[in-house]
């Protein structure tokens, strides 16, 4: 609670100086960017497979603030994305019929853009990713009650869509529909996940007076700076695995945690003002690599150490970049070409997908890394640094 | 351990001021700085048996946040082309919550009639040496990222209470002590008006472990947070 305090008092503060900076640096635009606050309610349905969660739980409510920026031609981008508005926000939720899940809160970025806009309409799509907190996680003596999600803090991310209708000069209301998933990247056991599924009306008031952008409609000119783009990125994240039972003996299930590392090195074609190709090599450190478990001393559940070689996998990966100024989406599935094989081992057709943001060419980047289309492997924090090659004139 | 504390505090302003003279001619920056925010432990789930009946266990884990803040300098010394070197002496508190659960399986499952936990706040005082590098964006916020040695001063040794209100076995000991280490920091800093900054960072230490050797667990918790902070320049650019 003190924290939530902390946050909502902090908050603001942080948003409004980095919109001071945003604001200095559009200096010598014609027109500033439109900053707003929005609230939202929601109430809507969980989704989780029944061995997890008690059948009679199945309601969430929940509502968030933001702030955010209604871009208006700045740069190039905004025009590529329809004028999208993006911003931070921070909301909470809560389960009406227990108290066994927590009541957790998160704190997001969000990028809203439009399918479509007409005068006073827009049918925008919403996208949300942040970090969750203050969960009650499974705990076989505190917590027994769900195997929803073992950890205090899990990843958020939220996709959905809305309609959204301009009242008079500065108020606009909306209605939508939201998925909503929380997962910890398996990096704490049980991470069956939290899926939400969420009706949401919102209300959003225009702080610049009512002087909105025109969201000319001109196409931007054709991208001339082509250019190949060789970088790097060094990645880290947790694995765990529920421990198996070593020597028959009873006891509740344990989740014992693995360190990967990964050096990523790739080259990628930037062919369009959004987009970018290529492919690229992972050199893969696989803590996790044949997870067994032995009782060591002191009576400690520990893991079987294995040769470092034997964690060694080289993947290769092809890689499409949709590029948003200094932020990227990018997407890499990969195929493990070489490694040591076990029983239980993952498929060698790997998925990455990450959000990454550049600051000149320093590359900070967050990821999931996953098999079977859906089955996290990790979490991955990543930072790098990228060569480009100068644009033929 | 202090005689260390000193003399790296010594070696790094002697560093650092050399430094800065060698760069009087080009432009440093000089702060002072404070920030709050949440904290947290991250211990892998430390799962231990009974050797006795084999039915009988304790589990370690991290639990709830804790609250993070540190007061301190900051010098910016620019070194061309957006690159910043950016060392700082802070006195900070940490802190994070850890649970032990004791308990007995009975028929394949926890007889939650006799099983019990304690959760307690494990907080440190320390002295900190970030010796971060950055890089300053075009939009005129920077990001710096790098190690930060730090040094504790006070340990409330709670984790230690959680363990003596469960203690089973007499015969054994507990170290967890944590004098020194490095961790490492992650943060962006947004310019406020001429003289000062916002800014939000990520915090994690190096390291850590469960292990049972010569009769004596040891452990070492590694905390992270995620703070904001305020920093306020007293020199003239």
């Amino acid at each position: 609670m003190k924290f939530k305090q902390l946050i909502i008092l902090v908050l603001p503060l942080v948003l409004l100086a980095s919109y001071e900076v945003k604001a200095q640096s559009q200096a010598d635009t014609t027109r500033k960017s439109n900053l707003f606050l929005r609230g939202d309610f929601e109430y809507g349905f969980i989704l989780v497979g029944e061995n997890d969660l008690p059948p009679d739980i199945n309601q969430v409510m929940g509502g968030n603030i933001e702030v955010g920026w209604q871009t208006a031609g700045r740069n190039v981008y905004d025009r590529v994305m329809g004028y999208p508005a993006f911003g931070f926000g921070f909301l909470t939720y809560g389960f009406p019929q227990t108290g066994t899940l927590g009541e957790p809160l998160a704190i997001y970025m969000f990028l809203n853009s439009p399918f479509k806009r007409w005068e006073r309409w827009a049918f925008n799509y919403i996208i949300r990713l942040g970090m969750s907190y203050n969960w009650e996680p499974n705990d076989p003596v505190a917590n027994p009650g769900h195997f929803a999600l073992g950890s205090f803090r899990n990843l958020y991310i939220a996709g959905g869509f809305e309609g959204q209708y301009l009242l008079g000069e500065r108020s606009s209301i909306s209605a939508g529909l939201k998925f909503t998933h929380f997962s910890n990247g398996q990096s704490s056991l049980p991470n069956a996940g939290m899926n939400l599924l969420t009706p949401h009306i919102g209300y959003k008031y225009d702080l610049n007076g009512g002087d909105r952008p025109s969201f000319a409609r001109n196409k931007p000119g054709e991208y001339k700076d082509k250019v190949m783009e060789y970088y790097f990125t060094l990645g880290n994240g947790i694995r765990q695995i529920f421990a198996k039972n070593p020597q028959d003996t009873l006891y509740p299930p344990a989740g014992v945690s693995y360190p990967v590392y990964n050096l990523s090195v790739a080259a990628q074609y930037h062919y369009t003002w959004a987009g970018k190709f290529g492919g690229g090599l992972d050199f893969i450190y696989w803590g996790a690599y044949d997870p067994q478990f032995e009782l060591g001393p002191g009576g400690i559940v520990q893991a079987v150490e294995h040769p470092f070689a034997d964690h060694l996998q080289l993947g290769v990966f092809v890689s499409y970049e949709f590029v948003l100024a200094d932020f990227s989406i990018y997407a890499q599935p990969g195929w493990r070409i070489l490694r040591k094989e076990y029983d239980g081992m993952p498929t060698d057709f790997y998925q990455h997908l990450a959000l990454k943001y550049h600051v000149n060419d320093l590359i900070l980047g967050v990821a999931i890394r996953a098999v079977n289309f859906g089955q996290a492997e990790y979490i991955e924090w990543n930072i790098g640094y990228r060569f480009r090659s100068k644009p033929k004139k | 351990m202090r005689k260390l504390l000193l003399s790296t505090i010594i070696l790094i302003m002697t560093i650092t001021s050399s430094f800065g003279q060698e760069k009087t001619r080009s432009k440093h920056e000089m702060f002072l700085k404070a920030s709050a925010g949440t904290s947290w432990i991250i211990l892998p789930k430390v799962f231990l048996i009974s050797p006795e009946d084999s039915v009988s266990n304790a589990q370690v884990l991290p639990a709830t946040n804790g609250l993070t803040g540190n007061l301190g300098w900051q010098t910016v010394f620019h070194l061309g082309e957006g690159w910043l070197f950016v060392p700082e002496l802070n006195l900070s508190y940490i802190s994070g919550e850890v649970r032990i659960n004791r308990t007995i399986y009975e028929d394949n499952r926890v007889d939650l009639d006799t099983a019990y936990t304690d959760q307690n706040l494990q907080s440190y005082v320390r002295a900190e040496i970030p010796l971060h590098f950055g890089v300053r964006s075009n939009n005129n916020f920077w990001v710096t990222l790098g190690p930060t040695l730090y040094f504790t001063l006070y340990d409330n040794q709670g984790f230690e209470e959680a363990v003596e209100n469960n203690r089973v076995r007499d015969n054994v000991q507990l170290d967890d002590d944590n004098p020194f280490g490095v961790r490492f920091r992650l943060a962006a800093y947004a310019p406020v008006g001429k003289r000062s900054y916002i800014d939000i960072r990520f915090e994690s230490d190096l390291g850590q472990y469960f292990r049972f050797e010569g009769n004596t667990y040891e452990a070492k918790f590694s905390f992270q947070n995620i703070s904001i902070g305020y920093g306020y320049r007293f020199n003239d650019k």
